[in-house]
């Protein structure tokens, strides 16, 4: 016993760390870490963490559950006469980092009163950064929104200052930037992996009187920018958004838009704010054959777009990609690369023939969708290998459709560091 | 130092507790950490490998040695009749015939492929390793490793109850 005792004391950490960051599944990782405080620390450290999730590709993220609006019963804790019927709860996908319950998302801010979080409306979410309108008034033609930024893992809420304007908030589009998102540009903060507290949040859309504008905050200056005018290179209209989520790849961000003809990508450049449009696909094809389309970001950070056909277990993955970026860095043209089909697996208690199942595309995140089929069962589905999981939606949660839903996506370092760092 | 031997350039391996081996230059620029040695001209005399004694040493060596690209030269004559598929395969066998040592064996072998930063034999010794702390619980893992638990009884419960996931 004293002489395996022994070993284990003198294996030096760089053999240990040869050891962890062959680790593949991140629960057995985790476990490891955990053995004692030594190893905790190493696992935490960052030279550690960037090795095992390099920061400049998309596989450290991953699906921790989606926020949507439950219904509230009068016996509800949470119900009060008068208000809303509905607050803003999480439900885990499984063997969520979050635990295996739905919770409010009052339930993540112990510090932050209760009320307020209660009937915000979740609008895009980005590496455990999820933003949220808490409140928003219009007069005549001016609106004022009241934003936070909720950090689930620190469990801080950082309430942005009020934004007025003319600006349509409900038809338009939100992102969130994180220090790994904005590195080469304007932050020099040094990017410890899932330490920086930097932030930036997008926001894009249609003015009363036409024209779009672009309104930016970040954490580092602590207030919103001047509204930047945003023009297509190409003539047409710029619709607008159907999903306020946007999605991030390399160095773009993109919405989905469009209107009774078309949907479209709008796609904006992180560094020069320049925009583009291109078309996904137009009005009557996907009503006929399929779910609206999906945008999304691969595992190595290019846009791609999804279509489930309906009914059926086939997806399309179309990889979107610009065609060029001429030498000024304005996008001429986006492209469609390459389609191909995954076919879905569902799993196999699931005796249906295909034609007989109809999926609805709730979201995706990490190459993770979120389906559900036409008697309200909710599953996970791996975009790559098309492996279907079940998992039980709670009660409360009727009607979820895509305009409800927004999926958290984590990010393994941050978890790492904010679940290992105390010890 | 470096001596020539039948038109193959020598390598002086030596341990800390005063063994030398004479290996070929090839053989030893399997490990990373010698290659930038040789390559940075540090290498004319004989090179000391510290924390690595003669018995992990001349297993680490036995290994490159089995390992080495083989460039049908003389030495290597076996391997030239036989197809590369075959002689993967021969080499895996080999491999599980090699790593058959015990646990204490096996660290220090971790460790030396660790310092010298040979690939094939760091998956190699680690793979076992990493299996059995994948697949085990906390206490299985701990008791593998002869890691000493730090973590109060409380804390741990902290642990595991904010962390179901990982304990499932």
């Amino acid at each position: 016993m004293a002489d395996r005792a022994a070993v284990a004391v003198s294996l030096p950490e760089d053999a240990i760390r040869e050891i962890l960051v062959r680790v593949e599944s991140e629960a057995a990782l985790f476990r490891c870490a955990v053995t004692c405080k030594r190893w905790s620390r190493l696992v935490a450290d960052p030279s550690f963490l960037r090795r095992r999730w390099p920061d400049d590709q998309w596989v450290g993220r991953f699906l921790a559950g989606f926020f949507a609006p439950k219904r509230l019963d009068r016996t509800d804790p949470m119900f009060r006469t008068g208000e809303p019927m509905f607050a803003t709860f999480f439900v885990p996908t499984p063997r969520s980092v979050f635990g295996p319950c739905r919770r409010s998302l009052a339930s993540f801010f112990p510090d932050v009163d209760a009320h307020i979080l209660d009937h915000a409306v979740p609008l895009t979410a980005r590496r455990g950064l999820l933003l949220v309108c808490l409140a928003s008034r219009r007069q005549y033609n001016m609106s004022v929104i009241h934003l936070a930024v909720c950090n689930l893992l620190a469990g801080v809420c950082n309430v942005l200052p009020l934004l007025s304007s003319d600006l349509e908030f409900d038809k338009s589009g939100y992102a969130i930037l994180t220090s790994a998102d904005c590195s080469s540009s304007t932050t020099q903060q040094c990017s410890q992996p899932g330490c920086s507290t930097f932030f930036k949040v997008l926001i894009t859309g249609r003015r009363y009187l036409g024209s779009h504008n672009l309104y930016m905050f970040s954490s580092s200056e602590a207030r919103w920018s001047k509204p930047t005018q945003l023009t297509l290179d190409t003539p047409g209209v710029i619709h607008d958004c159907l999903h306020p989520d946007g999605a991030v790849s390399r160095g773009k961000v993109h919405w989905s838009v469009g209107d009774w003809s078309c949907r479209c990508s709008l796609d904006m450049d992180m560094e020069t704010y320049h925009i583009s449009q291109a078309r996904i696909m137009a009005w009557t094809i996907y009503v006929e054959t399929s779910d609206e389309p999906q945008l999304g970001v691969t595992t190595n950070g290019t846009p791609l777009v999804l279509t489930l056909s309906r009914p059926g277990l086939k997806l399309k993955i179309s990889t979107w990609q610009d065609d060029n970026k001429s030498k000024d860095g304005a996008i001429a043209k986006a492209g469609r690369l390459a389609t191909r089909i995954v076919e879905l697996k569902p799993p196999r208690q699931i005796k249906r023939s295909p034609n007989q199942i109809h999926l609805r595309l709730l979201g995706e995140k990490s190459g993770t969708m979120l389906l559900m089929d036409s008697q309200r069962q909710i599953y996970i589905a791996d975009i790559e290998t098309g492996v279907m999981e079940e998992f039980e939606l709670p009660d409360g949660f009727d009607g979820l459709n895509r305009s409800k839903v927004v999926l958290l996506e984590m990010d393994w370092s941050a978890l790492f560091v904010s679940r290992l760092g105390k010890w | 130092m470096a001596t020539r031997e039948a038109g193959k350039k020598m390598i002086m391996l030596k341990s800390p507790d005063g063994m030398e081996f004479e290996v070929e230059e090839a053989v030893a620029m399997e490990s990373q950490t010698i290659r930038k040695m040789i390559e940075d001209d540090c290498a004319d005399t004989a090179i000391l490998i510290p924390n690595i004694n003669s018995k992990i040493l001349s297993r680490v060596i036995e290994y490159c040695n089995k390992h080495v690209p083989t460039t049908g030269a003389t030495g290597a004559a076996a391997s030239d009749t036989v197809a590369p598929a075959a002689l993967a395969e021969d080499l895996k066998i080999w491999d599980a015939e090699f790593i058959k040592v015990n646990r204490a064996t096996r660290f220090d072998l971790i460790q030396a492929a660790s310092y010298l930063n040979i690939k094939g034999l760091l998956d190699l010794t680690s793979q076992t390793t990493i299996d059995t702390i994948s697949d085990n619980s906390l206490e299985e893992i701990r008791s593998f490793l002869s890691t000493k638990n730090d973590y109060l009884p409380e804390e741990e419960q902290t642990i595991r109850r904010e962390n179901q996931w990982a304990f499932q």
